[in-house]
């Protein structure tokens, strides 16, 4: 497993002060920030429960 | 037998006299009583014009078993259909209610999620935060000539982490002791959002929230400052700025003996943090500490030397 991929430093600035000005969200934030990182669980067991509520529909 | 009698009738019809007029009014009347009695059932609806009977007791004794069990079967499908109709209900009720669980499970799952989200973005600003301090620590250089802005930015990732940005319109400043006065401590540090009069604010050690964490070594919330029972440096009171304050103390571990500071977050609605923030809070001043640290002692080296 290589490197995760991070944000740069630069970019992360210009996304806390673009937070902070109210120009992104919360969301876009967190979505921006993180690029997947620490997220793959949180989305797989998001896939699993889509798919088991489908069942439903 | 017989001949005997239609000869003696055959006598008095030939011989005429009272018999034959008896034997006319009595066939008259008979048939008259016949003709009553056949309207009258006619009107009742027992015969028909032909004078048939229109009720057939044979018939009706022969279909009478038949029609017994048709009502018994009539019956049993009433019954049928009414449970099944309760059944029917049963299902409909239990549909509804499994509707509503999946709904709640949904609801459930959503806010889940929500919290698992808010966790991996921490963690994402605790990775940044820790990555940068690691940089300024391996670089000193550059985080003397950057240090304002690397601690704005830091404290930026911590404000990150805080909930509800927008209605809280949280503060964050590090205070250490301070050099010269000791019944104060001083500016150290501040997150965006701050006016410059930030720096200039001393809070008090004894009759502040800053100061009551220092003194204690341990965290001190404020969910009100216009509360009076809480210890908050109300002379500088600025309910138009902010109602809830929670100071932090910077320590290495439980020792109180290892406090170099104090980082504060102000918040602009009452109560404004909940546990999960307050614990993530001190989670950030645990990852300062080692800057902070640095940063004092590289002071105190230069005005002692």
């Amino acid at each position: 497993m290589g490197e995760p991929e991070k944000v740069p430093q630069q970019e992360r600035r210009e996304l806390n002060k673009l937070y902070r000005e109210g120009t992104i969200t919360r969301k876009q934030l967190m979505s921006r920030m993180k690029k997947g990182l620490f997220d793959h669980e949180r989305l797989a067991m998001k896939e699993k429960f889509n798919q088991f509520m489908n069942r439903f529909k | 037998m017989f001949e005997d009698i239609m000869k003696l009738v055959e006598k008095l019809l030939i011989s005429g006299g009272w018999f034959s007029e008896f034997l006319r009014f009595l066939i008259a009347g008979v048939l008259l009583a016949s003709c009553i009695i056949y309207l009258v059932r006619l009107w009742k609806g027992q015969v028909d014009w032909l004078g048939r009977s229109t009720e057939d007791p044979l018939q009706l004794t022969g279909l009478q078993p038949a029609m017994e069990s048709l009502e018994r079967q009539v019956e049993q499908l009433q019954q049928e259909k009414a449970q099944l109709e309760e059944k029917l209900q049963e299902m409909q009720r239990l549909v509804t209610e499994k509707d509503g669980m999946i709904e709640e499970l949904t609801q459930l799952y959503e806010e889940l999620d929500e919290n698992y989200e808010d966790e991996t973005h921490t963690m994402v600003q605790v990775m940044y935060t820790a990555e940068e301090v690691a940089s300024a620590l391996a670089s000193e250089e550059n985080f003397y000539l950057n240090r304002d802005d690397i601690f704005t930015n830091l404290l930026d990732y911590l404000v990150n982490t805080i909930r509800g940005y927008r209605e809280k319109n949280p503060r964050v400043a590090i205070h250490i002791e301070h050099p010269e006065k000791k019944d104060r401590l001083i500016h150290f540090a501040h997150s965006s959002g701050h006016s410059h009069r930030v720096r200039e604010y001393e809070p008090l050690i004894d009759g502040s929230a800053a100061g009551r964490a220092w003194r204690t070594g341990e965290i001190y919330y404020v969910p009100d400052i216009e509360d009076e029972q809480y210890e908050y440096d109300r002379k500088v009171a600025s309910k138009k700025y902010y109602r809830s304050i929670l100071c932090v103390p910077l320590k290495a571990g439980n020792d109180i003996s290892t406090r170099i500071g104090v980082l504060s977050v102000t918040g602009k609605t009452v109560g404004a943090y909940e546990k999960i923030e307050i614990e993530r809070i001190t989670l950030f001043a645990s990852l300062l500490y080692p800057l902070v640290y640095l940063d004092i002692k590289k002071r105190e080296v230069s005005m002692h030397g």
